[in-house]
């Protein structure tokens, strides 16, 4: 056994962790006793059929929803049993996302939703500004900024999404189904950003059905049931 | 401060987007904020506004009361002894009201003077604007005459001449000389256009008895550090020692001591603080509206609220950036309300009682009222705006990865939330529309009050009390008598009469002993009394009950008799013939008086005001010893003229008739007599209109917000009525679904609306006696009925909306 001092450690660890959903007559367990460790850099793909508990683990990764049993360590620190304050500031410090549906917010300008999630954080506005710039630069959407999400493709807003994503710098970059509702020319192109992320250092947990997105990542974890039932680690990284 | 900038700057956007639910909302807050600020410029003009005078909280009014009555004027006496014994004040001044009639500026004018003692203008703090003040040796009998104009007589009846000081001006015959002008909109308790000095009525019999009482109020400072307490306590041991010095005169009397400001604002306390009750509920249903359109506008943005959550965004970041919104939204009403307050005051003043304002000067938006519409806009801002967005920012985080944005929790709960504004909109709606009903059934039933005599086709005029200077009052009798003579002679005339006062108009209180009493100061009793000539009786049409009116064997010298009401003879002589019962009283100068007649009872207070001296006495003038005559308060003579035919065509012969016995004498006060009737009712005529209007103002709005939710229960409940209707329900059973439910709401509200509508309606009968009806079932009745129907129109249209809703369509949807 190496001293721990030698290994940083796992940027996610999940030890028995499980969530079950109650109501009066009915018990769900949506994820049942999850053991998993994520390095840091890391590229992971959870994949399983519909109702395995794909997104709820990804709710629980992204602080989202909280656990019944077990405990969840990100860079090392426990954050089962955090306030839902606490658990705001860490999403927004730690935790980028990509939803399926984009989730950009209308009535806000592309700049101004990158913005959104730096605003939530004691950052003065010029840093705040080079930050939207370098996020729209990298995702090449730096020439739409002043324009609404009504008036981009879908393509595109999920490229403004990533940058909202990204633009705080996030340790951990969490994507649903990012390329769901996209067609297949876009949808690639947004794998493709997210893989020029990982290269950068990004360590990305994605959720998808999609097989050959899947092969995008590095490991690939099987649900069914809620419980994991297969690990795919390719040697090749991306 | 730069986040609260972009949520203000997101929150303009947010507004600008949606201008026409915007517009609406700044609409409605501007209305209900603007008749809020109006009524509370009244409110604060009349209530709470410091009055004119240099510390006015140590400004105090002395009256005094008596077992069975509450307050009276102080005998001038009583006044020279409370202001020479007492230590609590810095100055007690005194002041009287008379009538006075000023020749040599044209036509001969009529005018209220006020008598001030001298010590009075320095106890107001306030100085003459050009001249100087009584001097001491001015304020006695024996002192030169010195007179203080009006800044308003200054300027109508002298041009604003500054050279005014030192001119002399005729007032009832003898030269006053000007010795200075009050500054512009001094006012105290009349509204006069003249001051002299009180002192120099002091040698009259009148201000010389310690029992008679010529309007004389006592107005002081308080000295530093002295308590109301302890002035109290000081007036009442000076009271004690007259009592016992003048057990025959002082008898029961005790001084009343309250704040100047507190007396002033009492008769119009209660009627103020209703109408802010009033838009305070228009403002609250008001409030209601913008809530469910806030509510309706958060739930649309419920995904938006999803994704600042997940994207770091705390509870309290949502809620303000909500807040922001709301109250942005609040206080563009409430400056939107400001503008219409100007208007709104205006017509206040217009509609209002016409001593709005009080002493205190016409209403404004000054800086107080600023102040409370700032901190009401604000304060709508937070209540619509809270509840909203605690409840959008109640978020389900593990939603936010989810596609779907129908929650049926969610959708559930919202209607619930504004199911609750929409019952509480109708609750304060049915309770506003209650009391205005109560209010207004209450006027029509004050207007048809049996008066006790006939107002219609019934004139009054005015006459000097003092047509003769410093003659006794059998000389201006002979005037009266004489102008009374010239205006029976009148085509047109059928009867006419005068009197010391009249019913409705002005008052006089003599005391008597009720029969088979211990005669004792305690047992005195007070009755309103007319002092009046043959035929006034007949002129106003009061119902000879028993025995015999005044007639013209009731000439000076005879022995006097008395006229009661029916109320004196039923309390008093219960199971007797009255007629031929004798009284011990003061003013005949007997032993005791014999009831020579009983008359039906004339309303004294007002249409609708409680009686509070049940009751009344007659003498004839005539028959008076001189000494009564001279001690009895005379501020005018009330000629009372009933015709046939046009009042036009009376006026000017009645002019004339009083010109042949007099020609320097002035009419004034002329006019129909129903005009005091109607001025007895205005108060509440006003406050009844007021509040009339803007329970129909709640009404409209809370349909309109019943209209707008019941429409939204639609739209979320489209999924379920296409559902419904493609399982082949029937358009009838989808119409009484939602009828049901917005009828359910409707009838709480109305069942909770009756309940405060009686709190309120007690509440009010406590603040102004007699003005409503609290257990008046039918207006109850009649309002939940009205609100139930229009509550049906306003669930009626959506539920025809729900028909219509496209099974197909609305499978898709969901």
């Amino acid at each position: 056994m190496r001293p721990a001092s030698a290994e940083p450690p796992p940027l996610i660890r999940l030890t028995g962790l499980s969530k079950v959903f109650r109501t009066d007559e009915l018990e769900t367990l949506a994820v049942a006793d999850v053991h998993l460790e994520i390095p840091r850099g890391h590229y992971v793909c959870i994949a399983g059929p519909s109702g395995s508990g794909k997104t709820t683990l990804l709710s629980l990764l992204g602080l989202l929803d909280t656990a019944s049993a077990g405990t969840y360590l990100l860079d090392g620190e426990t954050v089962t049993g955090l306030s839902a304050s606490a658990r705001a500031r860490t999403r927004c410090e730690r935790i980028g996302f990509v939803f399926q549906s984009f989730n950009l917010i209308g009535d806000l300008t592309v700049s101004e939703n990158v913005e959104l999630p730096l605003t939530y954080r004691a950052m003065p506005t010029a840093e705040r500004r080079r930050r939207v710039a370098a996020a729209l630069e990298r995702v090449g959407m730096s020439h739409r900024a002043r324009h609404l999400p009504s008036q981009l493709s879908g393509g595109q807003q999920q490229r403004v999404a990533v940058a909202r994503a990204v633009a705080g710098e996030p340790a951990l970059l969490l994507a649903d189904e990012p390329t769901g509702n996209l067609d297949s020319k876009n949808g690639d192109a947004v794998m493709e950003l997210l893989r020029e992320l990982h290269r950068a250092g990004t360590t990305i947990v994605m959720v998808t059905h999609n097989p050959d997105y899947a092969r995008h990542a590095e490991r690939t974890i099987h649900l069914f049931d809620g419980r994991v039932i297969e690990e795919d680690a390719r040697a090749r990284a991306v | 401060m730069p986040a609260l900038f972009n949520d203000l700057r997101y929150a303009l956007r947010m507004l600008a987007k949606r201008p026409r639910t915007t517009l609406v909302a700044i609409f409605t807050l501007a209305l209900a904020i603007g008749l809020n600020t109006s009524i509370f410029s009244a409110v604060y003009a009349s209530l709470l506004r410091p009055l004119p005078f240099s510390e006015p909280d140590e400004l105090m009014i002395v009256l005094e009361s008596q077992p069975d009555i509450e307050r009276l004027a102080v005998p001038y006496p009583n006044y020279l002894d409370y202001k020479a014994e007492n230590t609590s004040f810095e100055t007690l001044g005194a002041m009287s009201v008379a009538g006075m009639t000023v020749t040599g500026l044209g036509n001969p004018e009529h005018l209220l003077v006020e008598l001030h003692s001298h010590d009075l203008l320095p106890a107001f703090g306030v100085e003459p604007a050009l001249g100087r003040a009584f001097l001491p040796e001015e304020d006695a009998p024996s002192g030169a005459r010195a007179v203080l104009l009006q800044h308003s007589f200054w300027t109508r009846r002298f041009a604003s001449d500054p050279d005014v000081v030192g001119q002399k001006l005729t007032i009832d015959s003898n030269e006053w000389t000007i010795v200075g002008v009050m500054p512009e909109g001094f006012k105290t308790l009349f509204p006069c256009e003249l001051l002299i000095p009180l002192g120099t009525r002091a040698a009259e019999p009148l201000f010389r008895d310690r029992a008679a009482r010529p309007e004389v109020y006592l107005i002081g400072r308080l000295k530093d550090g002295v308590s109301e307490a302890q002035a109290r306590a000081d007036l009442l041991a000076i009271s004690d020692g007259l009592a016992q010095r003048f057990p025959e005169e002082h008898g029961a009397s005790r001084p009343l001591l309250r704040p100047l400001q507190e007396e002033l604002a009492e008769p119009l306390r209660g009627g103020l603080l209703l109408l802010l009750a009033a838009v305070t509920c228009v403002l609250l249903i008001a409030a209601s509206n913008v809530a469910n359109l806030m509510l309706e506008r958060a739930m649309t943005r419920q995904k938006e609220m999803l994704v600042r959550a997940a994207l770091g965004s705390g509870r309290w970041r949502l809620i303000r950036q909500l807040l922001v919104e709301s109250v942005l939204l609040a206080m563009i009403g409430g400056a939107a309300g400001l503008l219409l307050a100007l208007w709104g005051v205006d017509l206040l003043v217009a509609m209002g009682p016409r001593t709005l304002g009080g002493l205190s000067g016409p209403l404004t938006i000054n800086g107080p009222v600023l102040l409370y519409t700032l901190v009401v806009a604000l304060g709508t801002g937070l209540l619509f705006g809270l509840w909203p967005a605690l409840y959008a920012s109640r978020q389900d985080l593990s939603q936010a990865l989810k596609e779907s944005d129908h929650h049926a929790s969610a959708g559930a709960s919202r209607l619930r939330a504004r199911g609750l504004l929409v019952v509480g909109e109708v609750a304060l709606a049915v309770a506003l529309l209650i009391v205005a009903v109560l209010s207004i059934r209450g006027l029509n039933q004050a207007h048809q009050v049996e008066l006790g005599f006939e107002p219609q086709r019934l004139l009054m005029a005015g006459l000097s009390a003092t047509p003769v200077p410093d003659a006794p009052p059998a000389t201006a009798m002979q005037f009266w008598d004489e102008a009374l003579r010239n205006v029976l002679a009148i085509p047109g005339v059928e009867a006419a009469g005068w009197s010391a006062t009249a019913p409705l108009v002005t008052d006089q209180l003599e005391q008597f002993l009720p029969p088979g009493v211990e005669a004792s100061p305690e047992n005195m009793r007070s009755a309103i009394t007319y002092l009046v000539s043959p035929g006034f009786i007949e002129t106003l049409d009061v119902p000879l009950l028993a025995g015999r009116t005044f007639g013209s064997q009731d000439v000076a010298g005879t022995t006097p008799g008395l006229i009661v009401d029916q109320e004196f003879a039923d309390a008093f002589f219960p199971d007797q013939n009255p007629i031929g019962q004798r009284v011990r009283d003061k003013l005949s100068g007997l032993p005791s008086v014999e009831i020579i007649g009983v008359v039906g009872h004339v309303r004294q207070a007002g249409a609708d005001a409680p009686e509070k001296i049940p009751y009344q006495m007659y003498y004839a003038f005539a028959q008076l010893p001189e000494t009564s005559q001279q001690q009895v308060r005379l501020i005018f003579i009330h000629m009372v003229v009933r015709f046939t035919g046009s009042i036009e065509d009376i006026i000017e012969p009645l002019r004339s008739a009083v010109a042949a016995a007099d020609p320097t004498q002035p009419v004034f006060a002329l006019g129909p007599y129903s005009d005091h009737v109607d001025r007895s009712l205005m108060a509440r005529r006003s406050i009844g209109g007021l509040l009339g209007l803007f329970a129909a103002l709640a009404l409209v709005l809370a349909v309109i917000g019943l209209s707008a939710v019941m429409g939204n229960v639609v739209v979320q409940r489209t999924h379920e009525l296409g559902v419904r209707i493609a399982l082949g329900a029937q358009p009838r059973a989808v119409v009484g679904l939602v009828i049901r439910q917005g009828m359910t709401l409707v009838g709480a509200g109305i069942a909770i609306g009756m309940l405060g509508a009686y709190a309120l309606s007690r509440t009010i009968a406590t603040l102004m006696p007699g003005s409503v009806d609290e257990t008046d079932l039918m207006s109850y009745l009649a309002v939940a009925l009205a609100l139930g129907v229009f509550g049906l129109a306003a669930t009626y249209l959506p539920a025809r909306r729900a028909t219509r809703v496209d099974p197909m369509v609305a499978l898709r949807q969901g």
